[in-house]
């Protein structure tokens, strides 16, 4: 009953103040999803860019330009960039509210530059569409075959021009692709691009610059990246394609998806991309069986053998509902992905804060306990030179010297397992035999500095307690200096290095990014740097959300342990 | 006791007295003293430049002469050949020239110059050479790398040399722009709380036009303008950021003058107060559950053009969060004493109050928060050039040079002379803080 009461009476003095701090949690939070979209959508470079060249259908020839710019436009519509990146968007009068179309990131970015610049969209708009029919002109008026070798050279140069106007991001700019197209039409021909030149004139002549200073607000309706980033399609009609199905030698495909019928079973099967082997993944008895969820799609197979349609819900569920969206560079789960770097930081963090609470809580005890005498003054000296150590120098050392052939290979250079020999079948207790010399090196660059810091927190907090006057009455009623320290000193000393434990977690999470790039360990920093380098939009997302999100609830449970160890400490006010 | 009863006797003079008491602070302040001076004559100190030549009859200056004019060339008649040859002193190479005397200076290489004699890690110990005019020569002391080439050929000791002027300037660039942010926004926090800013509510209404307007004519449309200021050049770039920043507030301004200005009644005459202290420390929430690393790696991933300030600009704007923190606490303990509440019966404007009263009491704990933070502004820059991101890659940083080491696990000298420096650096900063934190705290007095 007694227990009880305590509890009831711990919840009545925390509870409002922790439910108050969860209420603006949730705000906190989109607050820095927002923040991180905002960051990433404006990156310089272009993801989209970067998966149709990473094809390798990249066309650098001008006569594939039109390829190019569907297989674009498809990545993006399959990365769910084409949409409008938020509900509403600031901007002035003079823009275009439906520039996130264009499939490319320069030119949509020029295209506002130039649009900007002139003040009216729609002089812009008219320029642009003036573009799509001059190649076609020059292509009909001077087939290859009846030009010579430098007309030849010409046209390629002219063709060349003309693409190129679409990037184009000033007047100035214009000014010169114009005059050197004109040239280059003369020593064609005297060939004249009637519409774009008139085009360009009426941009030139009729601008309005005052447009661009009235601010302006694109209201784009809940069918937007961040609105199925975080919700999925809630409120959205369900995204469902209907795609045809080819069928020849019993292999049946769509899309990305394949399957093979043997001894009266179809197989769903994928190549793997490096050795081409197939992998058989799932079977069943007839084709209309087959449901199965992959790559963030819900394929539904309906029909007969022979007659088939395939649903394809190309729908998200959004992180409300724990769906982080897929990687554009593997196309793997966020979400997958995430966890397995979170577990990997997890267990490395978690070994690095129980080793220095180890050292640290008796060093502590000890330097405070014979304040002023040798031990305090030599292990407060160690202590702040490894406090000041930065962790990438102590770590570059730790691999010179004992990952180093030269002098001591005890451990290994980098990773966390050995690809070679570690088999995924092992029992836990291999895998630890296995894994733990990977482990060694980064558990000492992790703890060293948290160790020094921790050290010094304890033995303050020491120092305080121990010159309270009920510490002096202890004493005083003769008990040991032992049982003194052990019983009174050190429950209340511990306070602040309790606290502290929570707060250590979440900025572990995030920041060690150094330790893990230097250490080649793949978990959330490490994983986090490489989505930034790599423009993977939705890994950048999750790394940030999550990581924020661990801060924020780290902060709430400091307060609730601060609560939890010293009663007298009230929350809500 | 006899200081105390002397009448010249001030705080400043105290804690000046209570921070010399304290040993290791004192000489981390002389070890600071003399970063800075290296960081300052760090041209005359390792430069290929000599300070002093006499060539062909004539004297040279070449490490002043080429200080603010890279080009300065200059002709001599080479008295054994009798031809004139002009010298162009950033492509002459001086230690090959027959001089009549010269006076290198201490470490006679510059930190990027390729020494394509030594490259390929030449450690401190191993064979050095130099050609002279007489051909290959074993290199006497002066002209030794004492602290090891990299790969490249160039010298680490002229790198760490020129590398302090970087460090330096990082932390203590990007501790000014916290501090700065971190001041005001915390003494506002702090000051005017939750309830004490009451506007009425047009006025509230108006200040909130006002933040959205200079926003949008200082920063969003001239966002162009200001990308490619900075691509012109460092200065011109942050004038445009200056000016950005001056429609911001002028915006804002202008806009409450008119809310203060216009009688209003009814609804919108009805005084609110306006929620700094909320805004203020929702943001630092925000901005502190960001993992501060990654996220200066990302705004420096988007800044297409690498350079230094853009560096200091970015760390500086993540990390003015603890000096707020500081400051705020202080501004609530301060605006409760009794002075402030003088002055304000006084009828003194509020920003008096704030800045003539208050602030000058609370700088106490941004002194000790700038301290620590240089140091670990210093931290976050040589991280980031150990990881090859922020700094342009042809800046020799102490970072940078920690990370060639790391590519080549026989040259001990790329890492232990580089991290040595950021230690010293850094423990230099944190004692210097914890001194001060000891000295302006009259509860730790000794």
């Amino acid at each position: 009953m007694i227990e009880l009461e305590k509890i009831v009476r711990f919840v009545k003095r925390v509870g409002p103040y922790v439910f108050k701090r969860l209420l603006i949690f949730i705000p906190t939070l989109i607050i820095i999803s927002l923040l991180s979209f905002l960051i990433s959508t404006n990156a310089p470079g272009d993801p989209v860019a970067k998966i149709v060249t990473a094809m390798g259908q990249d066309g650098t020839a001008s006569q594939n330009s039109d390829a190019n710019e569907r297989t674009k436009q498809l990545v993006r519509k399959k990365l769910g960039l084409d949409k409008p990146i938020f509900y509403f968007s600031l901007g002035t009068a003079a823009d275009c509210d439906t520039l996130y179309r264009l499939p490319d990131k320069n030119i949509r970015e020029s295209a506002e530059k130039l649009t900007r610049e002139v003040g009216d969209w729609d002089l812009v708009s008219e320029f642009y569409n003036s573009l799509k029919t001059p190649v076609k002109q020059i292509e009909i008026s001077f087939p290859d075959s009846v030009l010579n070798q430098s007309q030849l050279n010409f046209k390629s140069q002219l063709i060349f021009y003309l693409n190129s106007l679409k990037e184009v991001a000033s007047v100035k700019e214009l000014d010169i692709k114009t005059k050197s197209i004109k040239e280059l039409c003369d020593s064609l021909g005297g060939f004249e691009l009637v519409q774009m030149e008139e085009a360009i004139n009426t941009l030139k002549t009729n601008g309005n610059s005052w447009k661009k200073y009235i601010p302006s607000l694109n209201w784009y309706g809940i069918d937007n990246q961040y609105h199925l980033w975080l919700l999925g399609d809630i409120g959205l009609d369900k995204n469902i394609d209907t795609l045809s199905v080819t069928m020849n030698n019993q292999v049946l495909s769509f899309d990305e998806f394949n399957f093979v019928k043997r001894d009266n079973l179809w197989y769903r099967f994928n190549t793997n991309p490096i050795t081409n082997d197939t992998i058989f993944e799932e079977s069943f008895h007839s084709l209309s069986q087959i449901e199965f969820y992959n790559n963030g799609r819900w394929i539904e197979v309906e029909g007969s053998d022979s007659e088939l349609t395939a649903y394809i819900d190309r729908g998200r569920k959004g992180v409300v509902r724990g769906d982080f969206g897929l990687s554009f560079e593997d196309g793997m789960y966020v979400r997958d992905k995430i966890w397995n770097s979170i577990s990997v930081s997890f267990w490395l963090i978690l070994c690095s804060v129980i080793l220095s609470y180890l050292v640290s809580v008796p060093v502590g005890i000890l330097a405070a306990s014979k304040k002023g005498g040798r031990f305090d003054r030599w292990s407060s000296v160690v202590l702040y030179s490894l406090y000041s150590l930065p962790s990438f120098f102590v770590a570059t050392i730790l691999l010179y010297t004992f990952a180093n052939p030269d002098f001591f290979a005890w451990f290994p250079e980098s990773g966390i397992y050995d690809p070679e020999t570690f088999d995924e079948n092992w029992s836990a207790w291999e895998k630890i035999k296995h894994q733990a010399p990977f482990f060694v090196l980064p558990l000492i660059a992790y703890t060293y500095s948290s160790f020094a810091f921790l050290s010094r927190i304890m033995r303050a907090g020491v120092i305080d307690v121990i010159e309270k006057d009920y510490v002096r009455t202890a004493r005083a009623k003769g008990l040991s200096e032992k049982r003194v320290l052990l019983k009174h000193v050190l429950r209340n000393s511990a306070i602040p290095i309790i606290t502290v434990f929570a707060n250590i977690f979440p900025a572990a999470v995030g920041g060690s990014v150094i330790l893990e790039s230097i250490f080649d360990i793949p978990g959330m920093g490490k994983v986090g740097y490489e989505a930034i380098l790599n423009l993977d939009y939705p890994m950048i997302l999750a790394v940030f959300t999550i990581s924020g999100g661990l801060t924020v609830f780290g902060y709430i449970v400091a307060d609730i342990l601060y609560a939890v160890v010293d009663p007298r400490i009230s929350l809500s006010k | 006791m006899s200081k105390i009863e002397n009448k010249e006797f001030t705080f400043k003079i105290y804690a000046w007295e209570q921070f010399k008491a304290n040993k290791p602070g004192l000489w981390s302040f002389y070890t600071l003293v003399f970063l800075v001076f290296i960081a300052l004559f760090s041209p005359f100190i390792a430069n290929q430049q000599p300070l002093y030549v006499e060539y062909g009859g004539k004297s040279f200056y070449p490490a002043f002469q080429t200080l603010f004019d890279e080009s300065y060339s200059d002709t001599i008649v080479n008295p054994e050949t009798g031809l004139k040859e002009e010298l162009i002193f950033t492509h002459t190479d001086w230690r090959r020239l027959k001089k009549e005397s010269v006076i290198w200076t201490l470490i006679p290489y510059s930190p990027e110059q390729f020494d394509k004699y030594n490259t390929d890690f030449v450690g401190p110990n191993d064979d050095q050479e130099y050609r002279s005019h007489e051909g290959m020569k074993e290199s006497p002391w002066i002209l030794r790398h004492h602290l090891g080439t990299d790969g490249l050929g160039r010298d680490v000791a002229s790198g760490l040399i020129h590398g302090t002027k970087i460090s330096l300037s990082v932390g203590i660039l990007s501790m000014g722009i916290a501090a700065i942010l971190g001041v005001f926004f915390g003494a506002m926090a702090g000051y005017y709380g939750d309830t004490k800013f009451e506007v009425t509510r047009l006025r509230k209404y108006m200040i909130f036009i006002g933040l959205f307007l200079g926003f949008f004519y200082g920063f969003f449309i001239r966002s162009g303008d200001i990308g490619e200021s900075f691509s012109d050049g460092i200065l011109d770039g942050f004038l445009s950021f200056v000016l950005g920043l001056i429609f911001l507030f002028g915006f804002t301004f202008f806009f409450s003058l008119i809310g203060k200005v216009i009688p209003a009644k009814g609804f919108l005459g009805r005084s609110t107060p306006m929620k700094i202290d909320s805004y203020v420390s929702r943001t630092i929430e925000v901005l502190n559950s960001l993992p501060t690393l990654l996220l200066i790696i990302t705004v420096a991933a988007i800044m297409e053009e690498r350079s230094l300030v853009m560096l200091m600009v970015i760390i500086g704007a993540t990390s003015w969060t603890g000096i707020a923190r500081f400051t705020r606490a202080e501004f609530l303990k301060l605006r409760e004493l009794e002075f402030v509440q003088a002055a304000k019966v006084l009828g003194y404007s509020d920003r008096r109050i704030i800045f003539k009263h208050a602030l000058p009491n609370g700088l106490a704990p941004v002194f000790v928060s700038v301290a620590f933070g240089v140091a670990s502004a210093i931290l976050a820059e040589s991280s980031l050039s150990f990881l090859g991101i922020g700094v342009p890659e042809d800046i020799v940083t102490w970072g940078s040079l920690l990370s060639l080491g790391k590519e080549e696990f026989d040259a001990w000298w790329l890492v232990i002379f580089p991290g040595a420096a950021i230690f010293i650096t850094i423990t230099v900063y944190n004692l210097i803080g914890d001194a001060l934190r000891d000295a302006l705290d009259p509860k730790h007095k000794k």
